[in-house]
């Protein structure tokens, strides 16, 4: 897949922006689709079944949510959203109406890549419904088949809440994912606004895993938004 | 009650003068009763008085005059006599009672001015129209012992009656209410008179325009006047007597128009000192907003300008710049182009905050991971410099806005970097006091100017040391707007062996929710591996607190 013959579909109205993407995702060996409007992008992501869905949040026809909601309706393409600082708002609830990612403008080239690359790899493994049991970054290396994490070779112990918390950011790896999903996931239904949790126990995490808490490359906060794990340092 | 006073009096009088008219002479009699007329006059007024005059020229003839026992008269002179004494009671009478009226008249001229005073002396220490119509109210209320109801034109100039007492409005009529449209238009008083309402519904007899003269008859009821100013009419005045036997006269009128209209101009005055100040918020804004297109027009020209120029050779000479030519412009464009978006992000910042009561969404926040994420933000701009972070490991979570205090540091550090050399260290750190935690950050740089530790915090504020760098004046404006909005402060100033230190106090105003873990910490893994959902369920907490604001 990542032979990059991968197919994209860009949704965006602004014309320099789908300039500066036609040839810098072509250069890269990405085979790019666009749309000006969310109607056409919806009627195109039908016909020609892209791998990716880029999609900005401005459209002027068309919330940004209403099309990832319908696009959700038939088919789990990822979307990678686009949009101002400013609005975590709206990219939660674009999240959770089903875009896999976001990108806040501006954004830069290497950046924008390693989501891409990101999002359709996650799309890869999710139709082969298989994750490696085995996972490193940095000095950190993760088993989740006999539940070890080591970092420098030296064993981490973390407590089961932790282990829960880190394991969902590693299947994820490279992903955004927002306060509410981990809360939910780890705490329950009923717990997605108790924020204070997570920071206390991210904290925890980054105490024992990062080499600097304080300055995390591996776990990354995405203020306003949720986490992020960034298993390759320089990509950011 | 007066009547048989005097009565009483002249009785006595008569007694005396029969017992004395051997020995007294006629005139001496005479004074007597003149003496009592004088009294009575002075005493009980025109009415009382009169009888006692003719009762004395009576009396005085039965008694006094011979033949005695009989008001025959006897000679001329006799007739004379009464007829003077008769005149001089009367003269004393009319005089005595003018002087009473005279003195009454000041004394009410007394108790008014008074009153004025009262109320001009409190309204003067008034703010605010609605505070100074509930003076008026008040004092007008308790010095006729009326109802007091005030009509004032609502947005759509339709008028709506206000009073302290909303029972009051309740009663007000129909009738009434056209009464006061009838004096808003046309800004002339209206008096009615009503029935006594004895049968319980009080209905108008009459309501006669103002316009023409007080007819000496009218006994009003009720009083409708203007609330006027010198330009503006602000609305109605509506005065019921309380007691349906007491009705308002033409001076009472006079006076109230007096207290209305000493009202009506502290209002225009009240209104004036609005519109000024208004004004001069304008002008404020105004000055404000060339302030900020002048450096928006300096400031982003400037980037603009290497972006244009770069980019343009990038196109132009593309076949004889070197690779690393072509790679020192594209770096040019995209430095230039992230100064340019710090430089918009500080700007629509500002301009959110300053809209008005901006949206702040208070979450429970770890001080260690906000500053982190602003870190990471600054990443390229930090290159190699040496940051130090030194944090109290008791630091408790902090009740903030995750976005707008991420933005604070995230300013902080820009202008730690843009101002200082690149090999000079930034410190931060962050301590528990009682219930503030304490945030500085630190650099190596020229410090402060004495004097600037608190303009520098001022929009578009450039320090003297610093005027050639480029950049709005913005950042620390806004750290100062986001710090306040959280009740913490912010403050800067120079650092010992050189540099500065900006702190930023962060009140703990509430307790942060008990985060103790039941969780087993050393439970190993493995073990656990069924008892996840349990370990994630006891990890409950207790004592659990809303979180957000």
């Amino acid at each position: 897949m990542t032979s990059n013959q991968a197919k994209i579909l860009l949704v965006e109205d602004e014309q320099q922006i789908r300039r500066y993407l036609r040839v810098t995702l072509g250069t890269n060996g990405y085979k790019l689709i666009e749309a000006e409007r969310g109607e056409e992008g919806l009627a195109i992501a039908g016909t020609e079944k892209p791998d990716l869905v880029i999609l900005d949040l401005g459209l002027p026809d068309m919330d940004g949510l209403d099309f990832a909601k319908r696009l959700r309706e038939w088919t789990s393409t990822p979307i990678l959203v686009l949009s101002a600082r400013g609005q975590e708002e709206d990219k939660i609830s674009a999240l959770d109406a089903g875009a896999d990612d976001y990108l806040t403008k501006p954004f830069g080239t290497g950046e924008l890549l390693a989501r891409i690359r990101v999002a359709l790899r996650h799309a890869d493994r999710g139709s082969n419904d298989s994750t490696d049991s085995s996972f490193s970054f940095g000095n950190i290396s993760v088993d989740l088949a006999k539940r070890i994490i080591t970092k420098a070779g030296e064993e981490v112990h973390l407590t089961p809440i932790e282990y829960k918390l880190f394991v969902i950011l590693v299947k994820h790896a490279g992903k955004v994912i927002t306060q509410r999903q981990l809360l939910r996931e780890v705490w329950g239904q009923g717990y997605s606004e108790e924020n204070h949790y997570l920071r206390v126990y991210m904290g925890q995490i980054r105490h024992k895993l990062e080499d600097d808490p304080a300055r995390p490359k591996y776990i990354i906060t995405e203020p306003g938004v949720g986490y992020r794990l960034r298993p390759d340092h320089t990509e950011g | 009650m007066g009547f048989a006073i005097g009565f009483l009096i002249i009785s006595v009088a008569t007694l005396l003068s029969i017992f004395t008219r051997q020995y007294l002479d006629h005139s001496n009699t005479i004074m007597i009763y003149l003496l009592c007329i004088v009294y009575i006059a002075s005493r009980f007024g025109k009415g009382p008085s009169i009888l006692a005059s003719i009762l004395s020229v009576l009396a005085f003839d039965f008694f006094c005059i011979p033949p005695h026992y009989t008001l025959q008269i006897a000679g001329t002179q006799s007739i004379l006599t009464f007829l003077i004494m008769l005149f001089i009671a009367l003269l004393i009478t009319t005089l005595t009672s003018q002087v009473q009226d005279q003195a009454q008249m000041a004394r009410m001229r007394e108790q008014r001015s008074e009153a004025l005073h009262a109320l001009s002396q409190e309204l003067s220490l008034t703010r605010g129209k609605t505070n100074l119509l509930h003076v008026a109210i008040k004092h007008i209320r308790n010095l006729f012992d009326a109802k007091v109801i005030v009509y004032l034109p609502d947005i759509s100039g339709t008028l709506v009656a206000c009073s302290e007492n909303s029972a009051e409005i309740q009663n007000a009529e129909k009738s009434t209410h056209a009464n006061a449209s009838q004096v808003f238009d046309t800004k002339r008083a209206i008096a009615t008179v009503v029935s006594t309402p004895e049968s319980g519904k009080m209905t108008v007899l009459e309501s006669l325009s103002l316009d023409t003269a007080w007819k000496p008859s009218l006994k009003a009821d009720s009083l409708f006047l203007p609330l006027q100013g010198n330009k503006e009419t602000f609305g109605v005045l509506q005065v019921t007597m309380n007691n349906p036997a007491r009705t308002l006269t033409h001076s009472d009128f006079e006076f109230i128009q007096t207290l209305a209209n000493q009202t009506a101009l502290c209002m225009e005055l009240a209104s004036l000192t609005e519109q000024n100040q208004e004004a001069q918020l304008k002008i404020e804004g105004e000055q404000l907003r060339n302030a900020l297109l002048s450096s928006v027009s300096h400031d982003l020209r400037t980037p603009l300008a290497t972006i244009t120029g770069a980019s343009s050779s990038l196109l132009e000479n593309k076949n004889t710049l070197k690779d690393t030519d072509k790679e020192e412009l594209a770096q040019v464009i995209l430095e230039e182009s992230e100064h340019m978006s710090q430089l918009v992000r500080n700007l629509l910042e500002m301009t959110k905050l300053e809209s008005g009561p901006t949206n702040i969404k208070k979450t429970w926040q770890n001080v260690e991971e906000i500053i982190g994420s602003a870190l990471a933000r600054v990443e390229r701009q930090l290159g190699d410099r040496r940051v130090q972070i030194s944090l109290d490991d008791d630091l408790p979570l902090l009740a903030m806005d995750e976005v707008l205090m991420q933005n604070v540091f995230l300013n902080l550090l820009e202008n730690c970097i843009k101002y200082t050399p690149a090999n000079t260290p930034i410190e931060i750190d962050a301590k528990r006091h009682d219930s503030q935690v304490v945030i500085r950050v630190m650099d190596r740089g020229k410090g402060i100017r004495k004097g600037e530790e608190d303009s520098i915090f001022t929009k578009f504020y450039r320090s003297q040391s610093n005027a050639k760098q480029q950049g709005f004046g913005l950042g620390l404006a806004i750290c100062k707007a986001i710090v306040a909005l959280h009740g913490g402060k912010i403050s800067a100033r120079s650092r010992d062996g050189g540099g500065s230190i900006f702190s930023i106090e962060f009140p703990i105003d509430r307790n942060p929710p008990l985060t103790e873990m039941t969780e087993d910490k050393n439970a190993p893994l493995k073990q656990a591996d069924s008892a996840l959902p349990e370990a994630a369920r006891s990890a409950r907490i207790e004592n659990r607190q809303e979180t957000g604001s």
